[in-house]
């Protein structure tokens, strides 16, 4: 592990996975992450955020089809041996669960759990240790707790056990899938600034826009499989330039606001899509937007930079 | 009511338990040889000194029936056993998505096509009579039962997030089974094997009954109830102690069986 200054940790190019009933969980991303970036990725349910860190992970089914490439510190993992898969998981590639609870063998205890991470890669840590490392993160009376299993831990300690379990190696990235989606909002918020203070480099893929703000330094959008907005936290923040990112942000609960419901639904996985994938829900479609599919750049809109709806 | 089982279920349990019990302890307190001729006391009623009679060449058939059944159950318990470890293994490899675990599990669907009893028949006209290549021909008969309901296990659990993250954290291939899925089926394939225990006693006992299994001298339940029957005329309770044991420990395992089919496998 040397990375260059300014090599990116991590490069997608035409990222593309199609599983066996023909519905695409991406349909050509491209994505890179530096060293040290902190990346939230949102979009709506079956956008493809899970498919996209699992296709990182490569822990899509067995029967998935992915084309293109994902490079990984100089690694190809598309089309990677399962062995080399696994010696990469966890030691480069820290992944954070996104329900605590679901996340741990209901059999086992909690402790043996968390040590495994070191342990499958021939580390040795002492259970006393993992309580330690616990303790690190905030989990009370751990020295006990070690010993229990799943259903004796509350959802915010076992996050904070996952947490640890993903970072256990100190991977110079970590992927988080929804990591707060079972939490309450001052624990999910707290959850965060413990992930972003293990980790260098961040992945989150959230709906909890607003927690964010201030933990990031970039948003991604994705949409049916697409990325369509790719740009610094500050920017999107102060305008979104996708007209679908401007949706999303005015679906939140604000403060004497009622949200706004975007209306219509995502396209089908399977259906063909031949121009903007966003436009038959846009509210700023023109002819062109059904059309021709917008070129890639950070904002992929036709109308990038046009005045909002 | 779903926590408390019926009493059919403990009966099944204490029958067989008791089974254990009788035939573990029993050739050390009733210590007679069950291959020793006493040509005075052929085919005598039971009495003081042979408390369940005895056979054609004067031996006792309750010390013949205790180490029969120890023939019986521990030739069974071997073969569960065996069937077991290699369906788990088979299972596990089965439920892989690639090209040879696909081959694999269609293997095994062949194999469950096939009337057991009759390959196990064929198999041992193949290899030979004799006790250990009926062993050989019932393992073979039974490790795809396992392999299959191992396999539907691994398939289920693959996909639970617990597995994802543990696979996610760097855990291989082979600690995942033996760490993450394994204990999960323990239970299942527990009343399982329990069950089968009871059907291969019974399936033994046939085939030694046919003269394919354990040849003479050596006592087992199914080859007594072969001799039995010739003498059946004269000496009727010949039939007792063998038939007695094959029905009572499959009728255990039965009770077993009923129960769990009615509360559905390993809830």
């Amino acid at each position: 592990m040397n990375p260059q200054p300014h090599a990116p940790l991590l490069r997608c190019a035409d990222l593309r996975v199609t599983y066996r009933n023909g519905g695409r969980g991406l349909r050509g991303i491209d994505f890179t992450v530096q060293t040290g970036e902190r990346v939230a990725i949102i979009g709506e349910s079956g956008c493809g955020k899970s498919t996209f860190v699992r296709a990182i992970l490569g822990l899509l089914p067995g029967d998935t089809r992915v084309d293109g490439s994902i490079v990984f510190d100089n690694r190809e993992i598309v089309g990677a041996r399962e062995r080399d898969l696994q010696r990469m998981r966890g030691r480069f590639v820290g992944y954070v669960p996104q329900n605590p609870a679901g996340a741990f063998d209901p059999l086992r205890s909690v402790g043996s759990q968390v040590r495994e991470a070191w342990t499958c890669h021939g580390e040795h840590i002492s259970q006393h240790e993992v309580a330690a490392a616990l303790s690190d993160v905030g989990v009370k009376a751990a020295d006990e707790l070690v010993h229990r299993r799943p259903s004796a831990w509350s959802g915010g300690m076992l996050q904070r056990a996952a947490i640890v379990a993903a970072t256990a190696l100190q991977p110079p990235i970590v992927l988080a899938d929804e990591p707060t989606s079972a939490l309450d909002r001052p624990l999910a918020r707290q959850m965060l600034v413990t992930l972003a203070a293990r980790s260098h480099a961040t992945v989150v893929v959230t709906h909890d826009i607003d927690l964010i703000a201030d933990i990031v330094d970039r948003v991604v959008v994705m949409y049916a499989g697409y990325i369509v907005e790719d740009v610094p936290a500050a920017a999107f923040f102060h305008g979104a330039g996708h007209p679908y990112s401007r949706a999303l942000l005015a679906a939140l609960c604000k403060p004497g606001q009622l949200p706004q419901e975007l209306p219509g639904d995502p396209p089908d996985g399977r259906a063909e899509i031949t121009g903007c994938a966003f436009a038959p829900r846009c509210p700023l479609r023109q002819p062109v937007c059904h059309l021709t599919m917008p070129a890639a750049a950070s904002v992929r809109c036709h109308f990038a930079g046009a005045p909002g709806a | 009511m779903a926590q408390t089982r019926p009493l059919g279920f403990w009966a099944g349990v204490v029958i067989l338990a008791l089974a254990v019990v009788i035939l573990a302890v029993g050739p050390i307190l009733y210590d007679v040889s069950p291959t020793e001729q006493d040509l005075f006391a052929t085919l005598q009623p039971p009495s003081a000194a042979h408390p369940l009679g005895a056979d054609q060449y004067g031996r006792d058939v309750l010390a013949r029936v205790l180490h029969g059944g120890r023939v019986s159950f521990l030739a069974a318990l071997a073969i569960v056993t065996v069937s077991l470890a290699v369906g788990c293994v088979a299972g596990w490899l089965a439920a892989h998505q690639s090209l040879p675990g696909a081959l694999l599990s269609r293997g095994i669907d062949t194999l469950l096509s096939l009337p057991g009893l009759i390959v196990a028949l064929a198999v041992v006209g193949a290899l030979g009579v004799g006790l250990g290549n009926l062993l050989i021909a019932f393992v073979l008969v039974g490790w795809p039962w396992y392999a299959r309901i191992v396999r539907g296990l691994v398939i289920e659990r693959r996909t639970m997030p617990d597995i994802l993250a543990a696979r996610a954290f760097g855990v291989g291939d082979i600690a995942i089974f033996r760490g993450h899925i394994l204990p999960h089926t323990l239970r299942t394939l527990a009343i399982i094997a329990a069950l089968d225990l009871g059907y291969v006693i019974a399936g033994l006992s046939g085939f030694s009954y046919l003269g394919l299994g354990a040849q003479p001298p050596a006592a087992e339940w199914g080859a007594m109830l072969d001799d039995a029957q010739t003498y059946f005329v004269v000496a009727p309770w010949l039939l007792l102690g063998p038939a007695a044991g094959i029905a009572v420990t499959v009728l255990a395992t039965t009770l077993i069986a009923e129960q769990v089919h009615g509360q559905g496998i390993a809830r």
